[in-house]
């Protein structure tokens, strides 16, 4: 492409530090990185938070098949479908089976609704094999109240149908991993502060970075920058000095609320008082409401849910699900989705549709923006990226991210036998085993080096000291936030009381850190998760609540009034 | 203001023989309440509702929240020592006395002028306080220079290297070049103690037998750890029933304590077996159960309880904690309340105890304008030095019925209180209720 005379932009691999900046560590953006080193490029790639910081690890957590674009457009369902089969063999040990009921209320119309919503899963039936789903069941109101005795409300009936659930921060790791393990630098807590361009032809020439948490900087070469920032688009591609709108997002702010135990054995679908589709559903350890989604305004490195958010979904489901309101909420996360921008529909009716933006067209040949998108769809967003890299640098490998494992994926682990092994607790073993498939070795040999890793550092999860360890020696890990969303350290009913403190040491030690920043890591840390609690407060998380700060008080002190931000701060 | 009477005056000439004082809660405030109720020569019941935030203390009592006076101190250049508190009237006084009336050996008090007693939390920090359970570890008491050996012992949440690495750059062990060492032992005499409780480790040495083999196993972490060892730090392990840090110590001529946990500390279960011991030997009447009202009958009072049984009494004293404790219970008008939503919007906070008093804290956790409860999106934690909504919610005195209620501790609404407030309010109460 030569634009007004300019010299053509030139992607060659080898005359710069790197071939290609991979901007944002989202699964979108490690989804690339993985992708692109596996087909021989040199790939760098910079995350100014942590891995899974935004919508990823922010998510409700499941690979859809997309049922909702059945009617309009059959096609983007079945690739869904077909992506979700991808995922789950590529990353077994992370999917699990959400099965999902979806009732009918009555009302004039909702003999004919039912008959439509049967019809309709039955033509998603066609393109459930394709991820291994199971077809779905039309079901009556009393099958629906014995498959889950806790929905109440006046029912014409319902159906199942089913889906699969994944640890969406799990995802992005093994991704970054596997990335690294082919190549790939990952820096986390690194950002990009400047795209330099040529001035002749527009082309990116190199990024300038700073470590937000040391404050080193430097600069790395380059012909090509993948900005995979989510809703952070806007403000990288204004870093390469492009207008902020060449990639624009209409940044949509959903949030979730976590429950002590899985309070159903299905997903249950509900309504909003607004009308919108929410849900219940089992995942993992743990009960999960969700979503919200609303134009976001806010700032996104501090995206949190409110309690009027909370109260909004929770009046939701109790129409269905009244036993919710006395259930006991542990924390609540919110993300911002990355959504196409579009003025004037509603939120919802938002295409979740995905797009390269290549900003040749605004003259800066080289740069690319992915914007849109969902957890579902990033190992072929990603493939679609990596293929037009392919064909600007002239390379002709092939497509491999579909058949090739991610990292714990490649063999099946007993966790019993594991966890006798091993002498540890069948139920901290299955949890290792789930967040780490066949790597779940690789912290066994840990163990098995030094037996004291096998301890458990946090009770409610549960997870040991070697899997604390091993996050951060192994997968990119610096604070214990980054544990936290790694391994959910933390996210229990004691509000990481018993353990922030002690995997900031672990933290600490790793990383070669003075041991007094575990406490400032630990105090900033606990107040952080409370904050995402209590705008779902119960009455007996009101009084842990309060215990936990005396605790605090008692054994570390009070948050000083200084800011908290100097915590952040790391010495060199 | 019914709950503040002189403190001290215990002048017994109003009281009518069989003068009955109540005390709902068995923290550390109704302790006080109690036993200074008992002195004025009342009949002294507590009601016992099982574990509070006193049950759960780390054995270190403060008059002001330790990293308050630690900062204050920092930026005055001042040292830290005990010294009478001008605004509480003497907060020292009053834990000397109930260390006093607790028992001898179970509580250390700094003495006014005297260096405050330092212990080091399982966290990983030291602090200071103002008075100490027995079984933690004294830094201050320790000669400048010395040596502090970790064992190492097998158990979660006790890294004996880890804690030695973060403890030796405390600014009060450099302050006073305490060095420290971890160091092999071999203090687990059974295979499960690996994984038990740190409470039940710390019953097996209310065993002399256990505590006598404890002893040689630590002699042999002495000799491994070479010359010049002034103390060995240890987890919450050193008894329940008592404190045994002292008997161990004499057994091996070293000084030895625990760190000190708070949240299922063993501090706390040692603070019930002082407290249970001490009623039976002044006479207080304990009575495991919960109150669920208190009203009024003429000038006296009815307690009525869950079991059923009632109490009268001419003097109550509500020492039911905050709402760590369980005194103040959080319960928002849309918990439970079915699809339709809350019928009555109300107080979400009330005293676990019908009594006709409101609770309350900063206008943020009231009914205010919202039909849906408060949000605590903000207020909830402490944050800039200010207390959190949720340390500060619970009665106003003024609201007590004169003569009859009195309330003391962590149920009183204000601000965040410690152990030292709790005896000194609890001291006060218990003295004006025996005294009407």
């Amino acid at each position: 492409v030569s634009l007004g005379g300019s010299p053509p932009p030139t992607f060659h691999r080898g005359d710069a530090d790197v071939d290609v900046v991979v901007i944002g560590g989202g699964v979108n953006g490690v989804g690339v990185a993985r992708d692109a080193s596996m087909r021989g490029f040199r790939v760098a790639l910079f995350e100014r938070n942590d891995l899974a910081f935004g919508a990823s690890g922010n998510s409700s957590g499941m690979i859809h098949g997309g049922p909702r674009y059945l009617s309009a457009d059959p096609g983007v369902t079945e690739s869904s479908c077909r992506d979700s089969g991808h995922i789950q063999r590529i990353a077994p040990h992370l999917l699990f089976r959400i099965p999902f009921l979806y009732p009918v209320e009555k009302s004039a119309r909702s003999k004919v609704m039912l008959t439509l919503i049967d019809a309709f899963f039955q033509a998603y039936d066609e393109f459930q094999p394709l991820k291994r789903g199971k077809p779905h069941a039309r079901l009556s109101p009393d099958e629906m109240r014995a498959l889950e005795p806790g929905i109440r409300g006046d029912l014409q009936g319902g159906v199942s149908f089913d889906e699969w659930g994944i640890d969406g921060a799990r995802l992005c790791v093994a991704n970054a991993v596997d990335a690294v393990e082919r190549g790939a630098k990952v820096f986390v807590g690194t950002t990009v502060e400047a795209i330099e361009r040529r001035e002749d032809n527009g082309q990116p020439v190199a990024v300038r970075w700073r470590d937000l948490r040391n404050g080193r900087t430097g600069r790395i070469t380059t012909s090509a920058v993948v900005n995979a920032t989510g809703a952070w688009s806007p403000i990288t591609a204004s870093l390469s000095g492009l207008p902020a709108k060449r990639a624009r997002v209409r940044g949509g702010k959903g949030i979730h609320i976590a429950y002590d135990r899985r309070l159903t054995n299905y997903a249950i679908a509900a309504k909003t008082i607004d009308g919108r589709e929410i849900f219940i559903e089992p995942w993992q350890n743990m009960s999960v409401i969700g979503t919200t989604d609303d134009d976001y305004y806010g700032d996104l490195d501090d995206v949190r849910a409110t309690s009027e958010e909370v109260r909004y979904l929770i009046q939701g489901i109790a129409r269905i699900f009244p036993a919710i309101q006395e259930a006991r909420p542990m924390t609540t996360w919110a993300g911002v989705r990355p959504t196409l921008y579009e003025y004037g529909p509603l939120e919802d009716k938002l295409s979740r549709e995905h797009e390269v933006i290549d900003h040749a067209a605004h003259g800066a040949p080289g740069l690319f923006s992915m914007v849109g998108g969902k957890l579902a769809s990033y190992r072929l967003f990603s493939e679609e990226m990596t293929d037009l890299l392919c064909t600007k640098f002239g390379v002709g490998a092939p497509r491999g991210t579909h058949l090739s494992p991610l990292p714990g994926g490649d063999e099946e682990i007993d966790p019993f036998a594991l966890g006798e092994s091993l002498e540890i607790d069948a139920v901290a073993a299955r949890r290792l085993v789930y967040r780490h498939g066949s790597r779940s070795l690789h912290i066994a040999e840990r163990i098995r080096r030094n037996p004291r890793e096998r301890h458990v550092v946090c009770a409610c999860e549960p997870v040991l000291e070697a899997e604390v360890r091993h996050a951060v020696k192994e997968e990119l890990a610096r604070s214990i936030d980054d544990v936290s969303r790694r391994t959910r350290l933390g996210l229990g009913a004691c509000g990481g009381m018993r353990c922030a403190v002690r995997c900031g040491q672990i933290v600490a030690e790793e990383r070669g850190l003075p041991p007094r920043y575990a406490h400032e890591q630990a105090v900033r840390f606990i107040v952080k998760r409370a904050q995402t609690r209590v705008v779902a407060l119960s009455p007996e998380q009101a009084r842990q609540e309060a215990l936990a700060i005396a605790t605090l008080r008692s054994e570390l002190g009070a948050p000083p009034p200084a800011s908290l931000d100097q915590a952040e701060s790391e010495p060199r | 203001m019914s709950a503040v009477a002189p403190s001290g005056t215990s002048d017994p000439r109003g009281r009518r023989p069989g003068h009955r004082v109540v005390v709902i809660g068995a923290g550390w405030a109704g302790a006080a309440a109690a036993f200074a109720a008992r002195e004025a020569h009342a009949d002294v019941v507590v009601i016992d509702g099982g574990v509070g935030a006193s049950s759960l203390g780390s054995g270190a009592l403060d008059d002001v929240p330790w990293d308050d006076r630690e900062r204050a101190a920092r930026t005055l250049g001042a040292t830290l020592i005990a010294r009478p508190d001008p605004v509480s009237g003497g907060i020292a006084t009053d834990l000397a006395w109930i260390a006093g009336v607790l028992g001898p050996a179970r509580y250390a008090v700094a003495d006014v002028g005297a260096a405050l007693p330092i212990v080091a939390t399982t966290a990983g920090r030291l602090r200071t306080a103002l008075a100490i359970d027995a079984a933690l570890l004294d830094f201050s008491a320790l000669p400048s220079g010395a040596r502090v050996v970790v064992p190492r012992v097998d158990r979660a949440g006790w890294d004996a290297d880890s804690l030695v690495r973060i403890l030796s750059v405390d600014p009060h062990a450099m302050a006073r070049s305490i060095t420290f060492a971890a160091c092999d032992a071999d203090v687990l005499r059974y295979d499960d103690e690996r994984r038990i409780p740190d409470a039940d480790m710390a019953t097996r040495h209310d065993e002399d037998a256990r505590l006598g083999w404890l002893a040689t196993q630590l002699r042999e972490v002495l000799l491994r750890a070479g010359d010049g060892v002034a103390a060995i730090l240890l987890g919450p392990w050193l008894g329940v029933a008592s404190p045994r840090a002292a008997t161990l110590g004499a057994a091996i001529g070293i000084v030895m304590g625990e760190a000190a946990v708070a949240m299922s500390s063993t501090a706390g279960l040692r603070f019930e077996g002082a407290l249970s011991a001490a009623a039976r030997r002044t006479g207080v009447r304990m009575v495991r159960d919960r109150a669920s009202k208190v009203e009024a009958r003429g000038a006296r009072s009815i307690v009525h309880c869950k079991s059923g049984e009632t109490i009268e009494a001419d003097g109550v004293v509500l020492a039911l904690g905050g709402l760590a404790g369980g005194g103040v219970v959080f319960d928002p008008p849309e918990h439970g309340a079915g699809a339709e939503g809350a019928d009555a919007i109300r107080t979400p906070f009330r005293l676990s105890v019908e009594c006709g008093v409101r609770v309350e804290a900063r206008g943020d956790v009231g009914v205010g304008s919202s039909a849906f409860g408060p949000a605590f999106d903000e207020a909830a934690w402490p944050a800039g030095g200010v207390a959190g909504s949720l340390e500060l919610v619970g009665l106003r005195t003024g609201d007590l019925r004169d003569g009859a209620l009195y309330a003391a501790g962590d149920v009183v609404a204000g601000r965040a209180r410690t152990v030292g407030e709790a005896v000194a309010g609890g001291r006060r109460a218990g003295t004006a209720a025996a005294s009407v």
